[in-house]
């Protein structure tokens, strides 16, 4: 069952495993010899010795080795000196700050970066990045807890106006002073914004005020420090300002938030065009346990929605048959393709009984206790492209489902690690 | 998979038009590989794989039906058999490319 869970079949390596023993092996020889000669020939013994890569492989060169953790310094060579415009590592838990200065100093024309598990990103390194990338606009960075409140300020001035795209995770050190930096520097053309995990903000009501882009599409305001701070009224107001054009709305853990949000902030302001709204595809609603049915049965019985890929009401614990009951007439029946209903205990199999969805590719079902093997092959043959199953902790599912091929189902009680 | 037989091979077209001849027992290793052959879009006995070039496409068989072997024997010389594996160096980006395409 480890296996399963790690999606892995067998203890043979991988080849990819192999490969990336060899990367590492190779640049770390190469560095040891050439401490005598300087970097620029390093680099190009580097591509010489480890054969070309084009600038559209090297991203999935970046997943490829932070999905096997293998993304330190010495990898991190592999992406200098290059014309990228864009680079994700999701993992550079292992990057040293003086690896960001010789990324930025080799990368100069990056327009979008993100940096997860950033976290011996210093103040240094990130006013490198705003001084020596001059067409970053979008940036991404999740626990970047060394860098202060001072140098936040400062970061936002250099990029003001230029920041289209920020999105913060996982630091206590950005402050409700940054936000306002932020906001008042970047208001005309931020279009994302992503506040997730933050100690030290509290003063979410200045938002809807600055947010002043005709096309801003991503908002994300997740887990507050202090849950009152999140209130109905504050994204009513941010809804009411942007929610037209919203294609991402993600208000996971701001547990304040009740039926008044959704009727008079989505009900009102996601409306679309006379009541059909084409834009948003991803809406998540996580852990708000104080949303009722009815709000819910309101909204997608007056909007319809009909770009919803993504949708999920984890642990909204008050929910019950009739909310998706209304998904499923709702037309975002036909796009859906991630369900997250985890642990909606209210639920019943009758919830899923009419449940057809032809894109669905994945569905959480963990903690639904009605779940049974009659539930999970039902929805494997009345939805012809999911893959996989969450069914932990549902114990009414036993080992013997039949399921068809290509679907999987994951986290049952008979498994055993 | 009861229908796959030992004898049957399926070919590997590289990016130079190399053809190159597989077990189809190794080649579903691949889930890529398998879909291709065994999917409702089958494309006969030939797959075609432009993306991957002549000598990394020679390894990545090669490491195929090393795999395969090592199943089947229920993995008692797995050790043995990745020793014997040698990837050149000015290969191995390539590789991990193709690798992680046909997620392997």
């Amino acid at each position: 069952a480890e296996d399963l869970l790690d999606r892995r079949e067998a203890a043979f390596p991988t080849l990819q495993e192999i490969c990336l023993n060899k990367i590492i092996e190779n640049i770390i020889s190469w560095e040891k010899d050439s401490t005598t000669t300087n970097n620029n020939t390093l680099f190009a013994q580097l591509r010489e010795t480890l054969g070309g890569i084009s600038n559209n492989n090297l991203d999935s060169l970046a997943k490829a080795l932070s999905k096997n953790r293998a993304l330190n310094d010495s990898t991190l060579q592999l992406f200098l000196k290059t014309d990228m415009k864009s680079l994700t590592f999701h993992d550079c838990s292992k990057i040293s700050y003086e690896g960001y200065k010789t990324l930025v100093i080799f990368s100069p024309h990056l327009e979008s970066l993100t940096l997860n598990m950033c976290g011996q990103l210093n103040n240094e390194a990130l006013m490198y990045i705003a001084e020596k990338l001059p067409n970053l606009n979008s940036l991404t960075v999740d626990g970047p807890f060394l860098i202060n409140e001072k140098t936040w300020n400062e970061f936002f001035q250099v990029m003001a106006g230029r920041l289209r795209e920020f999105n913060i995770s996982n630091t206590h050190r950005i402050t409700d002073d940054n936000l306002t930096t932020l906001l008042s520097t970047s208001q005309n053309v931020l279009e994302s914004l992503s506040l997730s995990r933050l100690d030290s903000i509290s003063n979410y009501a200045i938002i809807p005020q600055y947010l002043q882009c005709s096309t801003f599409h991503t908002l994300r305001i997740e887990y507050p420090y202090n849950e009152e701070d999140v209130t109905d009224e504050v994204v009513i107001n941010i809804l009411g300002q942007v929610g037209q054009s919203l294609k991402t709305l993600s208000l996971d853990g701001c547990l304040e938030l009740t039926d008044s949000f959704v009727i008079n902030g989505m009900g009102a302001f996601l409306s679309g065009n006379s009541n059909v709204n084409t834009i948003l595809e991803d809406l998540s609603l996580g852990e708000l346990d104080q949303l009722t049915t009815d709000s819910l049965v309101y909204v997608l019985s007056q909007i319809s929605f009909p770009s919803l890929k993504t949708f999920s009401i984890k642990r909204c614990i008050q929910l019950e048959d009739a909310v998706i009951q209304e998904l499923l007439l709702n037309s975002a029946k036909n796009s859906l393709v991630n369900l997250n209903l985890n642990s909606a205990k209210m639920l019943t199999d009758q919830a899923f009984t009419l449940m057809e969805c032809p894109e669905l590719e994945y569905i959480d079902l963990g903690f639904v206790r009605c779940v049974n093997n009659k539930v999970i092959e039902l929805l494997g043959k009345q939805n012809p492209k999911l893959k996989l199953i969450d069914a932990f902790g549902d114990n009414r599912v036993a080992e013997s489902f039949k399921l068809r091929e290509g679907l999987t189902v994951v986290g049952l009680q008979s498994d055993s690690i | 998979m009861s229908d796959v037989r030992e004898e049957d091979t399926v070919t590997l077209i590289a990016s130079d038009g190399t053809k190159c001849a597989i077990i189809k027992k190794a080649a579903i290793i691949s889930p890529v590989l398998k879909a291709m052959i065994q999917g409702p879009f089958q494309e006969k006995d030939e797959v075609t794989l432009p993306d991957i070039g002549p000598d990394v496409l020679d390894k990545v068989v090669e490491y195929l039906e090393l795999k395969c072997r090592s199943v089947r024997e229920g993995g008692d010389n797995d050790e043995t058999a990745i020793a014997q594996f040698k990837v050149p160096p000015e290969m191995s980006l390539e590789l991990l490319l193709a690798a992680d395409y046909l997620n392997v």
